[in-house]
C-alpha cells in the first residue's frame, strides 16, 4: 500500500526520497521567496522613496515589515541548513531537470539560483551584524540587486521549466505523491531549525548587539550641558560611532558618535554627527506681491526637504527588535482604519501596548528652551476630527504649559495671515541679511517681542523674510523632562542631553542598564532621517 | 485585553470619522469653511445646532488662556472682575463672563448675537476621549487651543452659606464640578437656543 501526503494519487509510483525532499524545499521555498521579495520590495521603497513599478506599493505587505523580512530571513536560515543537508545527502547523484532542450542552461539557472539565494542569505546577514550603512550602503546594494536578479531568475526558471514539460512540472511540484517518511523528516528538520532560531532570537540579539559602556563619574565633577564638551570627563568617556544610512535616492551615510556619562541619579549624553551645512531656517515667511507666503515646497505632504530646520532624534527600548524596536510601521496604510500616509512611507508605532521613548532635538524650535522635545512611539492613536496630520503612535510627551509656535494662523500654499508682528520692525533686519546656512541666526522670535498680526501694522516690503517659529517659554510638564544644548562647530553638529535615570513619566523609561538607543538624523528634514536598524545596549560600568 | 484592541480601534476610529462629520468650521463673518481649511472663528455642531466659539492663543476676545469669574450682570448673580482677560486694546484687565458674553455680542462674532454660557449638558456633549492624557478630551481638530482645564457652565446653585456655585466642566478629565463662583475658569461661549 502506497502511503502519501500529497492530495491526490496523480502519478502511479511514490516519489523517492531526494525527489520528495525537493518537493517539499520548493514548497517552503516559494511562499518564503515571493514574501520576502514582497517585504524587501517594501523596505526598498521605503527607503528610497521610488516610486518603482507605481501600483505595486498597493500590494506589497505593511506594517512591521523589517520585523517580516528578518522573520523570513529566519526561514531562509533554516531552508539553507536543510538543502544542504539534502545536497549532502544526496551528493552521489547527478543534476537533474526535465526541461528538455533547455535542460543545460536551466540546470545553470538552478546553479544560479543557488547561489543567489546564499549571497543574499548572507549579504542580509552582514546588513544584519554590520548595519545597513556598512561598507558605505554597498552591502545594501548588493542585497537589494541581487534579489531583482533573483527574481528574474525564478521567472526564467519557471518559464523554462513550465515552457517544455508544463503539466509534468505542475504535477511534480503541486501534486506530487511523497513517501510520508521523507515527508515528516524534512519538514521537521526545517520547522526544528526555524524554532530553534526564533527561540534563541533573544540570545543572539544580545550577543551581537553593539554596547555602549557608560562611565560613571564622581559627584564633584562638573558637567555644564552646553553642546561644547570641554569638559575632561568626556575626552576619556568611551564612544562609539553608529552608521545612519539616510532615506533617498542618494541614501548617504550619517555616522553618529555617541557617548554616555552617568553621576548619581544623572545620566548625560553626548551626541556629534558631520553635516557641512547647519539649517536653522524653519519654514520662514516670505513678503511677496500678493501677501505672506511660507518658503516650502512639501509641506503640504508634511514632507519638507528644503527649508526646515536640522533633527536629531534619539530612541530607547527595552526591545533590541531590528528598526527601532519594531516601531517602524511601514506602507501607505499600516493603522487599520486610519488615515494613509501622505508620502506613503508610513508611521511610527509599537505593537501590543509597548511604549519607546523618544527625545527629538530641533535645531531651532527647541532652540534657548535648554530642552528638547521629549516624545514617545505608543499603540497608535485614535484618529481626532479635523487633525489634519495623523501620527499613529507618536506624540510629543504631556505639556502643561509653554513651547513654541508656528507664526501663521493656517498654513498653506498660498498667501497665508502670519499670526504675529515684531513689536520692532527693526528685529526682522538680522534675518535679511542672513546667509543660506548662516550658523549664528536661529530662524526664530520671541512670542513676547510680537503683538497679534494687524494689516494695519503690516508695512514691510515686498521681499522681507520672517521666521515662523515662536518661542513662548520653556517646556512645562512632561515634555520638558530632558536637558540639551547644541553647538555647530567646523562642520558637526555636538549635542549633550542630560535627564534623571529614573522617570516619574508614564511616556518614559528609565534609563537603566541593559536599555537600547538608536540614533536617526534629520537633516533639514521634516520627516526623511537616517536611520539604524540594530541598536546600541547601555552598559553601565 | 490585546484580543480588544482591534475592536476599540475600529470604535474609535468610528466615532472619529462620525464627529468629522458632525462639526462645520465658519469664518468670523460666518461664512461655511471647508475642514481642512482655516483659519476660522466658530464651528457648528451639526446634531444640535449650536454655534461655539473658538479660541486662539493669540491676546485678543477670545484668547485661549483668558480667566473669568462666573457673573450674570442681569441679576446680579455671581462674582465680577474676578478673573483676567485681554481686551481689545491688548491690555490684561480684570472680567467676568458678563463681560465675554457682551463683547461676543457687541462684535456680532460668527454673524451670532445670542452667544451665551453653554449649560453643563451642552458642554459635556463636546467631551471626546482622544486616547492620550496629554490632549483635552474635545475634537481638537476643530477645537484647537483647548486646555486642560475647567470651563464655566451656566448651570448655578447655591451653596449652604448663601454663596453661589457654578458648575464646571473640565476638559482634562472630564469630570464636572462645581466651584463658588468668585473662582476663576476659562470659558467658551455658544450660540443658539438652550436646550
Amino acid at each position: 500500500m502506497l502511503t502519501h501526503c500529497g492530495p491526490f494519487p496523480f502519478t502511479a509510483m511514490p516519489l523517492h526520497k531526494p525527489l520528495t525532499r525537493i518537493v517539499i524545499l520548493h514548497w517552503l521555498a516559494l511562499p518564503l521567496l515571493l514574501a520576502s521579495l514582497a517585504s524587501g520590495l517594501r523596505i526598498h521603497i521605503s527607503s528610497r522613496l521610488d516610486d518603482l513599478l507605481p501600483g505595486i506599493a498597493h500590494w506589497l505587505p505593511q506594517g512591521d515589515v523589517y520585523g517580516l523580512h528578518l522573520l523570513l530571513a529566519c526561514g531562509w536560515l533554516a531552508l539553507a541548513c536543510a538543502y544542504g543537508t539534502h545536497l549532502w545527502l544526496n551528493r552521489a547523484a547527478r543534476p537533474y531537470s526535465t526541461a528538455g532542450r533547455m535542460a543545460p542552461y536551466n540546470r545553470g539557472l538552478i546553479h544560479a539560483l543557488r547561489w543567489l539565494l546564499l549571497a543574499l542569505l548572507l549579504l542580509g546577514l552582514a546588513i544584519y551584524l554590520a548595519g545597513s550603512a556598512a561598507a558605505g550602503g554597498w552591502l545594501l546594494w548588493a542585497h537589494r540587486w541581487l534579489a531583482f536578479t533573483l527574481l528574474a531568475c525564478f521567472i526564467l526558471h519557471m518559464v523554462m521549466q513550465a515552457g517544455w514539460t508544463p503539466w509534468t512540472q505542475l504535477r511534480a511540484i503541486v501534486l506530487p505523491r511523497l513517501t510520508w517518511q521523507a515527508c515528516v523528516v524534512t519538514l521537521l528538520v526545517v520547522l526544528g531549525i526555524s524554532a530553534t532560531t526564533w527561540l534563541l532570537r533573544p540570545t543572539w540579539q544580545q550577543a551581537t548587539t553593539a554596547v555602549l559602556p557608560v562611565g560613571s563619574i564622581a559627584l564633584s565633577e562638573t558637567i555644564t550641558v552646553d553642546g561644547a564638551s570641554t569638559e575632561a570627563a568626556w575626552q576619556h568617556a568611551a564612544a562609539r560611532t553608529v552608521d545612519t544610512l539616510g532615506v533617498g535616492r542618494e541614501q548617504a551615510a550619517i555616522p553618529v558618535t555617541v557617548q554616555a556619562l552617568r553621576q548619581g541619579e544623572v545620566m548625560y549624553f553626548r551626541f556629534s554627527w558631520p553635516d557641512p551645512t547647519p539649517s536653522l531656517q524653519h519654514l520662514p515667511l516670505i513678503k511677496t506681491p500678493t501677501g505672506w507666503q511660507i518658503k516650502q515646497r512639501g509641506l503640504n505632504q508634511h514632507d519638507e526637504t528644503l527649508y526646515y530646520e536640522d533633527k536629531l532624534a534619539i530612541m530607547f527600548a527595552n526591545d533590541a527588535a531590528a528598526a527601532g524596536s519594531g516601531s517602524m510601521q511601514l506602507g501607505r496604510q499600516p493603522v487599520h482604519r486610519a488615515p494613509p500616509h501622505a508620502t506613503g512611507r508610513g508611521y511610527h508605532a509599537t505593537q501590543g501596548g509597548g511604549l519607546i521613548d523618544v527625545w527629538h532635538w530641533k535645531a531651532v524650535r527647541t532652540h534657548g528652551f535648554n530642552q528638547l522635545d521629549d516624545s514617545h512611539f505608543g499603540s497608535p492613536y485614535p484618529v481626532i476630527p479635523g487633525d489634519t496630520r495623523y501620527t499613529a503612535g507618536y506624540k510629543s510627551d504631556p505639556l502643561q504649559a509653554g513651547g513654541y509656535t508656528e507664526n501663521w494662523a493656517w498654513p498653506g500654499e498660498g498667501n497665508i495671515r502670519p499670526k504675529r508682528l515684531p513689536r520692532d520692525p527693526a528685529l526682522l533686519a538680522r534675518f535679511q541679511q542672513a546667509k543660506a546656512n548662516d550658523p549664528s541666526v536661529y530662524w526664530g522670535m520671541s512670542w513676547y517681542e510680537s503683538t497679534p498680526y494687524d494689516s494695519k501694522d503690516d508695512h514691510y516690503p515686498v521681499g522681507t523674510v520672517m521666521p515662523s517659529v515662536l518661542w513662548k517659554t520653556v517646556f512645562e510638564g512632561d515634555r520638558g523632562d530632558v536637558q540639551a544644548a547644541a553647538q555647530w562647530q567646523q562642520g558637526r553638529w555636538t549635542l549633550e542631553a542630560a535627564r534623571g535615570i529614573q522617570s516619574a513619566s508614564p511616556f518614559d523609561l528609565d534609563l537603566v542598564d541593559g536599555l537600547y538607543l538608536w540614533v536617526a538624523v534629520f537633516d533639514h528634514a521634516q520627516i526623511r532621517h537616517s536611520y539604524h536598524l540594530r541598536p546600541l545596549r547601555l552598559r553601565f560600568d | 485585553m490585546q484580543r480588544l484592541l482591534p475592536l476599540l480601534a475600529w470604535l474609535a476610529c468610528t466615532a472619529a470619522a462620525a464627529d468629522e462629520s458632525r462639526y462645520q468650521k465658519l469664518t468670523a463673518q460666518g461664512a461655511a469653511q471647508p475642514p481642512h481649511l482655516g483659519p476660522w472663528a466658530c464651528i457648528v455642531d451639526k446634531q444640535t445646532g449650536l454655534v461655539w466659539e473658538n479660541k486662539t492663543d493669540n491676546e485678543g476676545t477670545h484668547l485661549d488662556t483668558a480667566t473669568y469669574s462666573w457673573f450674570d450682570a442681569a441679576s446680579g448673580t455671581g462674582k465680577a472682575k474676578s478673573g483676567s482677560c485681554i481686551n481689545t486694546r491688548l491690555q490684561v484687565i480684570p472680567c467676568d463672563s458678563s463681560d465675554l458674553i457682551a463683547q461676543a455680542r457687541r462684535e456680532r462674532w460668527c454673524q451670532r448675537s445670542d452667544w451665551r454660557l453653554p449649560s453643563a449638558a451642552e458642554l459635556q456633549g463636546l467631551l471626546l476621549d482622544t486616547g492620550f492624557i496629554g490632549n483635552p478630551r474635545i475634537a481638537t481638530g476643530f477645537f484647537p487651543h483647548t486646555g486642560r482645564f475647567p470651563y464655566w457652565s451656566a448651570d448655578l446653585r447655591q451653596n449652604a452659606r448663601n454663596g453661589y456655585e457654578a458648575r464646571l466642566v473640565h476638559f482634562g478629565s472630564g469630570q464636572s464640578l462645581w466651584l463658588s463662583t468668585s473662582a476663576a475658569a476659562r470659558i467658551r461661549l455658544v450660540a443658539g437656543p438652550s436646550r
